[in-house]
């Protein structure tokens, strides 16, 4: 293929790495001889090269070499042309580019009386150039460029009178030289010992011809031959260890003499001659074959491949033009080596498999894992625990830093719903507490402390009912007032050494003479009836007790306006803010204002007064008001762990990402917290799961899938990124997939299955070997759904039957089920054939199992057992279903019954025929109950080999296990309405509506 | 890091030129210059399949994405691009022929449309929903195709050449592609480019001219690193995610396999390995 032309009758290209598009070639016409260095783009659509530098000769050029040389004085190496005068001039390659005024280095002269007919450096040695002219003769310019030893190759001269024609340096043994003369001999020399080792004439060869002779650049004892000789225009390929004639005879093919020869330096199977008859044919030696074969319309005289740039080479003809052309390729047997990759590698998970060259066996290499100071052992470990407050109890034990144990501890509060746990968390002892006030009163305060006990996980008082309440009512209430101002100031005083009255030294009258001053004054007023103003009195000279005693023996009214006044005129810091927001029952008040080092006081007091609800809102108050005025991320994840708000505490742990230790611990938080937290939130979804994402992706770089699986099973149902990976980790090939296979339900498959088209097969005869004789169908749907039919069937059958809300449980819980595939159809749309983002995530298909499973749980209530067999198809991948607690963690609940009767069907599924249809169900239900044993007897020797992964796989399912007593949790919490209220449903779509 | 697993003997009778996993890593699929792809069980060490085009070498495989079944495209040095799918056996669903070598194929990333390099320096696009017709062909280099990649979200695909020029080609609906960057920073061919298997913007190039260069494709092309290897880097591998990264190359007739791993800001280092 033609790609750019230019002038010259002779060309050679430069080996330089950086320059390899330059081309110098010499031009003799009328005007004088001159050499041109041609630059070309091939990305540039003009047919020309561009001229970069010319060199004016004297005299015609006869032969041109270009070789790098001393690269810091020739940086772009010089360029040797040998003249019809018999001189060899050298030049600057750089400054004839550069259009400096004189670019000749040095001229050799008497050489020879007649021209210089053929010129090479030794690519070894650049400081050899081997001559022929009359004879054979080296310059070696190491010494001085200016004035080179000129030497011959030895004695005797093998060519006689014959002229040269062509020398070659050999292309692995430097000192070895090869000359071919026109009488048709060639010889090569041993210049080490100086003298000829050998030599061959084609005896069909006549002289005054022209001989090519090249080297074979890989087989240093090889040497290619090409004759200008229009009776016999052979190549011909000798090997010197088998002098007795040529190893590979090239004929038939070019009509007249080959006058130019060139070995394709980039890949040494191939040869390139040119002849007088215009045809150029690329010859591959080692398959003895013509690789391509062009008919141009001249005669050849040069032609030479580029060094460096691949199947391109340039063309001269007789009458001086110059062309580069390329290799046609594509169209026969061989291919190019350039084109062919000898090497290659590709990974999967944790293997990578190899070829080479050489070897025709691939090699597969395997990936170790790495677990940098035991971070994912340790997460293992963690998500194998199977329930959460067992994880809780699992970092409180292991937890070493103490800022991560203390949300752990906050948790564990949370989660046991306890007011003592709260306060121990927050770093008060209820019992100390109670002593201390004993000791001071004398009394025994502890009665009441049981009673709240014994009211069981309420963490509030009973709220006062002011209209109705009893005497002794008002009497604890007193005492309470009394002991909680004496003991919170001696806190105040000890622990924030803050500065405010207290309530007894303020100015109370002592006076006990009830007959003077303003005793006798409240005396007269309650003789006369004017309570009012008996209270005002006593206020006044601070015998609040006294006041508050008649207020509350007055009405409901006056006592609430007493209080409110005596509460409103206190200087009392504490009483101010503190006392009076407890007895108003207005908590949210406290944290506005509360001093927010001890914020840990406000919280328990809040927990104490609380009898709206209203906890949680306070202790988010709080934490905002830690961001908002110290930026205290620490105190404020704290209160947002106690206020149970997942999106605020998420917020500040998006952050905790700078380490795989940071981000580790911070995902096993939020797998806590994303089940205790109380709103749903978008947004925490959408954090956790980028965080799951950030982590999976550590996991799977350190070849720990399990650690990732275990991860991503946490992820929304929305990610479909975390739906993707889930897969991936659930059916690729890697060493942990076993162990994921176990303890996992088979995730649905995330992408929407599409069918491939026929296309138009042109050639008949490519046709695979193996290719079967059916055409391909075409069906509309994917073939997992002739499957999936049946089971629809079946599915409906079970939904009429039931016609209660499993129907929905079911049709949501089965990856299989006909909603879902409804959905997968109807709602994902055809991704579009380039999509500039991902394509859309398929719709909520089947979200993986722990999402799901508390929407089941809900709907379980009691399944009629003939639904299980059907349950179970979607959790077919249970292998080794746990039915006894693991035994490593002691605390685990016992599955509760509904799931037992599960697995028990699942077991049976997996060792019997298929199931009888459907209609017969309610007639087999005894018969199963039977055979559920039997297998169930079976089954217990497995499942003791199978004991370690069972607990590994309690600890995917055991949301499902805990369900149940989580929903009796929260009835039970929901009829007291006490704080900290239940962990509300959340992650796991809304159930699609019911098939009709 | 890397220990030699296991070897698979790959039953071709010549050079292998591509080996490729499929999406889940179970099967390997390669090809050679005898003209077969050969199908491997990596679980089972055995080989489950065997396709034979022609005589022509085969220089490149892609697996299409699972959701299509198993599906394999292949080229040949004759210039055939094929379409492979497994039902009972592998049978060809479609095939194009084009004048010269075509030397890389690689499907869309879960899409069934494939891009194709060929010696002459055309992309040809083929598409599943066109019955494999021609979807686009233009000339995208002028000389030899050597290598092609489609970055992750399948918006860019990078093309590299003989010329030794990079180019990024920009994918927006409907539209034709449009040419988003140019690189020139190789001095010689440039045989592989590949995309950061997670990151859509980082690419790593490498040629004859030794040298392998990380670029960040932003509002302009910025090299992030170099490492000069000094030998013919001919093909580029990332594992899954990315961490680590496998130069293939040639010096002197023997072939090298040399392991990078990934640390921060996408810069690679050497790791000793094999």
């Amino acid at each position: 293929m033609l790609l750019k032309t230019t002038q010259g009758n002779m060309s050679v290209w430069s080996n330089l790495k950086s320059q390899s598009n330059l081309l110098v070639s010499a031009v003799n016409d009328q005007w004088g001889a001159q050499l041109q260095f041609n630059s070309f783009n091939l990305g540039q659509k003009n047919t020309s090269t561009s001229i970069i530098g010319t060199i004016s000769c004297k005299d015609a050029v006869t032969c041109l070499a270009w070789e790098n040389f001393a690269q810091e004085t020739y940086p772009m190496g010089l360029v040797a042309a040998g003249t019809s005068e018999g001189y060899v001039a050298l030049y600057d390659a750089n400054s004839a580019i550069n259009q400096e005024e004189e670019s000749c280095v040095s001229i050799i002269d008497q050489l020879y009386e007649g021209p210089v007919s053929a010129i090479e450096f030794n690519e070894f040695k650049p400081n050899l150039i081997a001559l022929g002219g009359q004879d054979v003769l080296i310059a070696d310019i190491i010494k001085d460029i200016q004035n080179p030893q000129v030497f011959g190759p030895g004695n005797p001269n093998l060519h006689e009178d014959s002229s040269i024609t062509a020398v070659s340096w050999n292309k692995k043994i430097l000192h070895i030289l090869a000359s071919a003369s026109q009488n048709g001999l060639t010889g090569v020399w041993d210049l080490r010992n100086n003298k000829p080792i050998f030599s061959f004439q084609d005896s069909s060869a006549i002289s005054n011809k022209k001989v090519s002779l090249l080297w074979n650049p890989e087989i240093p004892t090889q040497i290619a031959v090409a004759y200008d000789d229009e009776r016999a225009p052979e190549l011909q390929i000798w090997d010197l260890r088998n002098p007795q004639g040529p190893s590979i005879v090239f004929s038939q093919i070019h009509k007249s003499g080959i006058n130019s020869l060139s070995w394709c330096p980039n890949d040494h199977s191939l040869l390139l001659t040119g002849g007088r008859d215009g045809q150029v044919v690329c010859w591959n030696y080692k398959t003895q074959s013509v690789v391509s074969q062009e008919q141009l319309d001249f005669e050849i005289a040069d032609l030479k491949w580029s060094k460096r740039v691949t199947s391109v080479y340039s063309i001269s003809s007789v009458d001086g033009q110059t062309s580069i052309r390329s290799l046609p390729c594509g169209k026969e047997g061989y291919a190019p080596k350039w084109l062919k990759p000898p090497v290659g590698s590709v990974y999967a998970f944790d293997q990578m498999a190899a070829f080479k060259e050489n070897n025709s066996a691939i090699q597969v290499y395997s990936i170790n894992k790495s677990d940098p100071d035991n971070i994912f052992e340790n997460f293992n470990a963690y998500c194998s625990v199977d329930a959460e407050q067992n994880r809780i109890q699992f970092e409180i034990d292991k937890q070493h830093d103490q800022q991560y144990a203390q949300y752990w501890k906050l948790l564990n509060a949370v989660q046991k719903e306890d007011k003592k746990e709260y306060l121990a968390t927050l770093g008060f002892s209820v019992k100390e507490i109670t002593q201390q006030t004993e000791n001071y009163t004398g009394k025994r305060h502890s009665k009441k402390d049981d009673q709240n006990k014994k009211k069981n996980q309420a963490p509030q008082r009973p709220a006062i009912d002011f209209a109705t309440i009893t005497d002794q009512d008002a009497d604890s209430f007193f005492n309470d007032l009394t002991n909680q101002s004496i003991s919170k100031q001696q806190q105040t005083n000890t622990s924030r050494n803050q500065d405010v009255e207290i309530f007894q030294s303020e100015q109370v009258s002592k006076n006990t003479n009830w007959n003077v001053g303003v005793e006798k004054i409240i005396k007269d007023n309650l003789i006369v009836g004017n309570y009012e103003g008996a209270i005002d009195c006593a206020l006044k000279c601070g015998r609040s007790a006294e006041a508050l005693l008649l207020a509350y023996s007055q009405s409901k009214e006056i006592f609430e306006q007493t209080m409110n006044t005596f509460l409103t005129t206190q200087t009392d810091y504490f009483l101010k803010n503190v006392l009076k927001h407890i007895v108003l029952k207005h908590p949210d008040e406290i944290a506005k204002n509360y001093e927010l080092n001890a914020w840990k006081e406000c919280a328990a007091m809040v927990l104490n007064s609380d009898n709206t609800g209203q906890f949680h809102k306070i202790m988010e108050q709080l934490g905002d008001r830690f961001i908002a005025e110290r930026k205290d991320e620490f105190n404020a994840l704290q209160c947002f762990i106690l206020a149970m708000n997942g999106e605020k505490c998420i917020k500040i742990l998006i952050n905790h990402n700078k380490s795989l230790k940071e981000l580790t611990e911070t995902i096993k938080l939020l797998i806590v917290i994303q089940e205790y937290s109380l709103q749903e939130s978008e947004l925490f979804d959408r954090y956790f799961d980028s965080l799951i994402l950030q982590f999976a992706n550590y996991a799977i770089q350190h070849n720990q899938y399990l650690s990732a699986a275990y991860a991503l099973n946490f992820s929304s149902p929305d990610c479909q990124r975390a739906l993707e990976l889930l897969d991936l980790l659930y059916r690729g090939n890697h060493k942990d997939r076993n162990i994921i296979q176990k303890i996992m339900e088979k995730p649905s498959f995330p992408f929407k299955h599409e069918q491939i088209k026929m296309g138009t097969v042109k050639q008949q005869s490519a046709q695979p070997v193996h290719a079967p004789n059916q055409p391909v169908s075409r069906p509309t749907r994917p073939a997992v759904n002739q499957n999936q039919e049946d089971h629809n069937v079946r599915q409906q059958i079970q939904q009429n039957y039931n016609q209660n809300t499993n129907a929905n449980a079911a049709a949501i819980n089965n990856p299989f089920g006909p909603n879902v595939a409804k959905t997968a159809d109807e709602q994902v749309p055809p991704p579009s054939r380039r999509p500039v983002q991902k394509p859309n995530p398929p719709v909520k298909v089947a979200p993986p199992p722990n999402q799901t499973k508390k929407q089941e749980a809900q709907n379980l209530q009691g399944p009629p057992f003939p639904n299980e067999p059907f349950r179970q198809e979607q959790q077919q991948p249970l292998v080794a279903p746990p039915i006894q607690p693991p035994p490593k963690h002691h605390v685990a609940p016992p599955p509760p019954p509904p799931q037992q009767q599960q697995i028990q069907s699942i077991q049976q599924q997996q060792f019997q025929p298929p199931l009888p249809q459907q209609p017969f169900q309610q007639q087999q239900h005894k018969s199963q109950i039977n055979q559920q044993q039997q297998w169930q007897q079976e089954q217990q020797q497995q499942q003791q080999q199978q004991q370690q992964l069972q607990n590994q796989q309690q600890s995917f399912n055991q949301r499902t296990q805990q369900n149940p007593i989580q929903e009796n949790k929260q009835q039970t919490q929901q009829s007291k309405a006490i704080p900290p209220p239940p962990a509300p449903q959340r992650r796991g779509p809304p159930p699609p509506p019911p098939k009709k | 890091m890397l220990t030699e697993s296991m070897q698979i003997n790959s039953g071709h009778q010549s050079m292998i030129h591509d080996i490729k996993y499929d999406y889940y890593g179970d099967k390997l699929a390669s090809c050679g210059s005898d003209g077969y792809i050969n199908i491997y069980d990596v679980s089972k060490k055995q080989q489950v399949g065997q396709i034979k085009i022609r005589d022509s070498p085969l220089f490149s495989l892609s697996w299409s994405h699972p959701r299509f079944g198993n599906v394999l495209a292949t080229s040949s040095y004759d210039g055939e691009i094929s379409i492979f799918k497994e039902q009972k056996d592998w049978m060809k669903v479609a095939s194009f022929q084009n004048e010269g070598s075509v030397n890389c194929v690689q499907f869309m990333p879960r899409e069934l449309f494939l891009a194709c390099g060929t010696s002459d320096g055309f992309v040809i696009l083929l598409d599943n929903n066109k019955n494999w017709d021609v979807d686009y062909k233009w000339q995208a280099h002028e000389s030899t195709i050597h290598g092609l990649c489609w970055n992750y979200d399948g918006s860019l695909l990078a093309t590299c050449s003989a010329d030794k020029l990079i180019k990024i080609w920009e994918f927006t609906n409907n539209n034709k592609p449009q040419l988003k960057y140019t690189i020139q920073q190789h001095l010689d061919v440039v045989k592989d480019v590949q995309f950061h298997p997670l990151e859509n913007n980082i690419l790593v190039s490498g040629g004859d001219d030794g040298k392998l260069r990380i670029h960040r494709l932003d509002d302009d092309v910025v090299e992030i690193q170099l490492i000069d290897f000094h030998m013919t880097i001919w093909r580029i591998a990332f594992n899954m995610l990315g961490n680590l990264l496998t130069i293939n190359g040639e010096i002197n007739g023997q072939s090298q396999i040399q392991t990078l791993k990934q640390e921060d800001n996408y810069q690679y280092s050497q790791i000793d390995c094999n």
